[in-house]
């Protein structure tokens, strides 16, 4: 495995993107539309900026602390002991994530297309995979992502642009949804749709160029943003009538309404077989990343044996049976908010508190 | 009637029938032992040297090595001399013209150049001649001739079509070249054949292939290194590069892959582009591999390494990357407008060639709303007196065609013609008659068979060939999510892969400058000022910024 291999500027916001990208797939704006109803523009904007400064002052706290990730920040900080609980709190959100993804996504096919087949069976496609994936190393998973990725970013934007034929302005109206406080109170809890932080805190020890780092995170973020909002606007137009149940996927049923002529009809097949293949690598960055921080926990020298440990593990989360309910309770609830958790107080207090002690340091020497 | 009884019981019986075995003991010799060289030296008595080579070459047995004995009429005394040579491999005429007459008949006239005087033992002034020098400079009128003292070194130049003169007294041996076997002349490339462009190929003769690239190149700044590999073949093998543009490394890289082989021995450039590529179990191409001059010369100026092997008729292009697999020679003829058209069909093809199949089997099977109703009934239609699961039916047709195609190309060449009618239009029509298959699956077969014949490089069109296959398997499997678990495996495996450290999605994955690099688009010929950024050329340079200084002088 070349997983010493250093990520190039297009390489690492093309990462980001692809962890946007699958955000969005799986349901993430029809959340945020969910809670704010027609104010979910004007909210996507508000948690947007304040991500942003958030971003800002992350990436500010982050520059002392060359080629560290957050692991490394918190054994800086507060020794083994704290690194143990960030490194497990990390592996279990992203193990989350991993398996919300599989699940969800797994689910979407199950309905649409194999009814006849065992959700496992589909689970298995994805799991030998992302096995192989790591298997293969950091280096083509990433080329995979650039491969990807335009592919990706295509097909949202063709979902953005085939429905705005059909928005009607009843639907973006009223513009601050139903009251202010819904859309920027307690629509703050949206902030965990921009995922992409997360990755802000993990992806240092990886980019080629140090120097780069501020430029390529705020860059990626943006990207991610503007991705966020357009499908927001577009999911806008077509769910705010009937948010009652949730749809089984929101941008697949966004891709249903395109049409190409009288010949393509149905073009949403070829957007399924495009975000199946952003999930893989998404998935595959996911395993890479509890691999490395597994591998810095524990010191292991053969990463080969742990990608085979932690596909089993995640094969057996998702032979866990459960419901549609459960799962949406535990996308927009436990997963919301441990994500929340994690950036915004875990996160951002242990890098805080490091950059404080490295100023410290610093001084004394 | 007991004698027949006796008989029948008793006597010896001849077995009928012959049964041969090889005995699985047989006594292993090393690579190692085989690498060892000879180092006896030619020894002075003509006996012991012929009889080192009854030994060494087995003259009783080879038939082919031939043994001309003779004398060498000098004034004083006749030298026992003999010639020794492979029959087929020489050109009589050149031996007997330039070594036997010589050496029978013009010994005398130059002989006195040699004197050289001496002192015995008893202190007595006498003359003597200096043999070896004599028949060096005067008696042997050849261009190529060596005294050679190593029988290991005489041995290979006898093998490779010199003819060898021992001489009795000498204890060093005279290798004249006097090479004369067939070779085939100068054709057109069989398998890159283009409408407008050099109609010469490759043949299997190296000398004759560094004599094209030299023709073409006309530049001392090409280079044309000879190493042998093969411990029992000893193949010439012609690494060849510009000094002043290739990079050092890459050319070192190569030399040392090619000169690490530990190898019995070596035929074709087919099998030596298996033993250096990097990715040793892919079975995707990493050099091309072409029979045109033009081609290599092209690559080589661009500051690619070409290599080629003795007896065989393409040269191998180090680096390369998955855009030359689908460039044509003819690109660089046209005009830059149609070259990217067909650039861009070759692209389409490849991904034709792997896909369609694959994807008529998820379409119709799991993603059927994406075709329109119209159509979709139209192919249930046709395919409803159709006993076998589609996937079988595109399994069926799709072995048929990899047969015929198989067969016309082993048979000879008056019946692949009709091999291909048979094959493609009378099975293909007999099975859709017989309701073996559907009309429309024969479209799909041909359409993608037809695509890959679209792609020039032959080791990737295999590669395609063979990977259509599993994307059939996979569709049946898991429709769109069973090909895209393929594609994907697929670009891990060959983004994984580089060719001579470049990587062979180079210029696009990883991203790097497109203006600097040369991919699949093909800029206009003022414009391809620069060679390719990845190849860290010493000379970037092709042209200058402004290449037709005409228009600025007009």
């Amino acid at each position: 495995m070349d997983n010493n291999y250093k990520l190039s500027k297009y390489e690492c916001i093309a990462l980001l993107i692809v962890v946007m990208t699958n955000k969005l797939i799986l349901n993430i704006p029809y959340n945020i539309i969910e809670l704010t109803k027609s104010g979910s523009i004007i909210n996507v904007l508000y948690i947007g900026l304040i991500n942003f400064i958030f971003l800002v002052i992350v990436l500010k706290l982050l520059k002392p602390f060359s080629n560290l990730d957050i692991i490394d920040i918190s054994s800086f900080l507060g020794g083994t002991l704290l690194k143990v609980i960030i490194s497990i709190l990390s592996i279990l959100l992203f193990l989350l994530a991993a398996y919300i993804t599989i699940v969800d996504f797994s689910n979407v096919l199950h309905t649409i297309y194999f009814s006849n087949f065992d959700m496992i069976y589909i689970v298995i496609f994805f799991i030998i995979g992302i096995l192989i994936a790591n298997l293969i190393g950091l280096k083509s998973i990433i080329n995979s992502c650039m491969f990807i990725v335009g592919f990706s970013l295509l097909s949202i934007l063709i979902t953005f642009l085939n429905t705005q034929t059909n928005i009607k302005i009843t639907h973006l109206t009223p513009i601050f949804g139903t009251n202010i406080k819904n859309t920027f109170i307690t629509g703050l809890s949206n902030c965990f749709a921009m995922y992409v932080l997360v990755y802000i805190f993990f992806l240092k020890p990886f980019v080629k160029n140090q120097e780069e780092y501020t430029t390529l995170s705020i860059k990626g973020y943006l990207i991610s943003f503007v991705l966020l909002l357009l499908t927001t606007i577009s999911m806008q137009s077509l769910f705010i009538s009937n948010s009652d149940s949730e749809p089984i996927n929101s941008l697949f049923l966004l891709a249903r309404q395109i049409e190409f002529g009288s010949f393509l009809q149905r073009i949403d097949a070829i957007f399924i077989f495009i975000w199946i293949l952003s999930i893989f690598s998404y998935l595959s960055v996911t395993l890479f990343m509890i691999t490395k921080i597994i591998k810095k926990l524990l010191n292991i020298e053969d990463e080969k044996m742990l990608s085979y440990s932690l596909c089993n593990i995640l094969l057996g989360l998702t032979l866990i049976p459960i419901n549609i309910s459960i799962l949406h309770f535990i996308e927009s609830t436990v997963y919301k908010y441990s994500i929340l958790i994690f950036i915004f107080v875990i996160c951002f207090i242990t890098l805080l508190l490091a950059y404080i002690k490295k100023r410290k340091v610093s001084k004394n020497n | 009637m007991i004698k027949d009884f006796l008989n029948k019981t008793f006597a010896y019986k001849k077995e009928d029938s012959y049964n041969f075995i090889l005995p699985k003991n047989s006594n292993d010799i090393s690579s190692d032992e085989f690498k060892k060289t000879d180092t006896t030296q030619v020894y002075k008595s003509l006996e012991k040297n012929l009889e080192y080579l009854n030994v060494k070459l087995n003259l009783l047995i080879n038939s082919d090595f031939k043994i001309r004995k003779f004398n060498i009429p000098l004034k004083t005394k006749n030298i026992p001399a003999f010639l020794i040579y492979i029959d087929g491999m020489v050109d009589s005429n050149s031996i007997n013209n330039f070594v036997l007459e010589p050496l029978f008949l013009r010994n005398s006239i130059k002989m006195n150049a040699s004197k050289v005087y001496t002192q015995d033992a008893s202190g007595k002034k006498c003359i003597r001649y200096n043999l070896e020098n004599f028949l060096y400079s005067s008696l042997i009128p050849q261009n190529n001739i060596s005294k050679d003292t190593k029988f290991s070194n005489i041995i290979e130049k006898i093998s490779s079509g010199f003819c060898v003169l021992f001489v009795e007294s000498l204890s060093s041996a005279f290798c004249i070249e006097a090479k004369g076997f067939k070779e085939r002349s100068i054709t057109e490339p069989i398998t890159e054949s283009v409408v407008r462009g050099a109609h010469e190929g490759f043949v299997e003769s190296l000398r004759t292939n560094t004599s094209i690239i030299r023709r073409i190149i006309n530049n001392e700044s090409l280079i044309i290194e000879e190493t042998e590999i093969g411990n029992f073949t000893k193949t010439k093998v012609a690494i060849c590069y510009l000094k002043n543009i290739t990079n050092d490394d890459l050319v070192s890289e190569v030399k040392y892959r090619l000169k690490n082989l530990n190898i019995d021995y070596l035929i074709s450039s087919g099998q030596l582009e298996h033993f250096i590529k990097d990715g040793y179990s892919s079975p995707f191409p990493e050099t091309i591999s072409t029979e045109r001059p033009d081609k290599t010369c092209n690559y080589l100026l661009l500051g690619r390494i070409v290599v080629l092997v003795n007896g065989s008729p393409f040269s191998i292009i180090m680096p390369s990357l998955l855009s030359d697999f689908l460039t044509s020679p003819e690109d660089f003829n046209l005009n830059y407008h149609y070259a990217n058209f067909l650039r861009f069909l070759r692209a389409l093809a490849l991904v034709c060639a792997l896909l369609v199949p694959g994807l008529y089997i998820a379409i119709t099977m799991y993603h059927y709303e994406l075709i329109p109703t119209e159509l979709l009934y139209a192919i249930i239609a046709s395919r409803e007196a159709i006993p076998f699961p589609i996937f079988f039916e595109i399994l069926i047709m799709e072995i048929s065609f990899e047969l015929i195609q198989e067969a016309s190309i082993r048979v000879p060449h008056s019946f692949s013609t009709t091999v291909g009618i048979i094959g493609a239009l009378i099975l293909g029509d007999a099975a859709v008659s017989a309701n073996i298959v559907s009309p429309i699956l024969i479209i799909i077969v041909a359409l993608a068979g037809t695509a890959a014949f679209a792609i020039p490089d032959n080791s990737l069109r295999f590669s395609i060939r063979l990977f259509r296959f599993i994307y059939i398997v996979l569709a049946y499997l898991a429709g769109f999510l069973g090909i895209a678990l393929g594609l994907f495996i697929h670009i891990l495996s060959i983004s994984k892969q580089s060719s001579f450290g470049v990587s062979l999605f180079t210029p696009y994955i990883p991203l790097s400058n497109l203006s600097k690099n040369q991919g699949l688009y093909l800029n206009p010929v003022w414009k391809r000022e620069k060679r390719s950024e990845y190849l860290n050329t010493k000379k970037p340079a092709i042209e200058d910024k402004i290449s037709m200084k005409w228009r600025q002088n007009g």
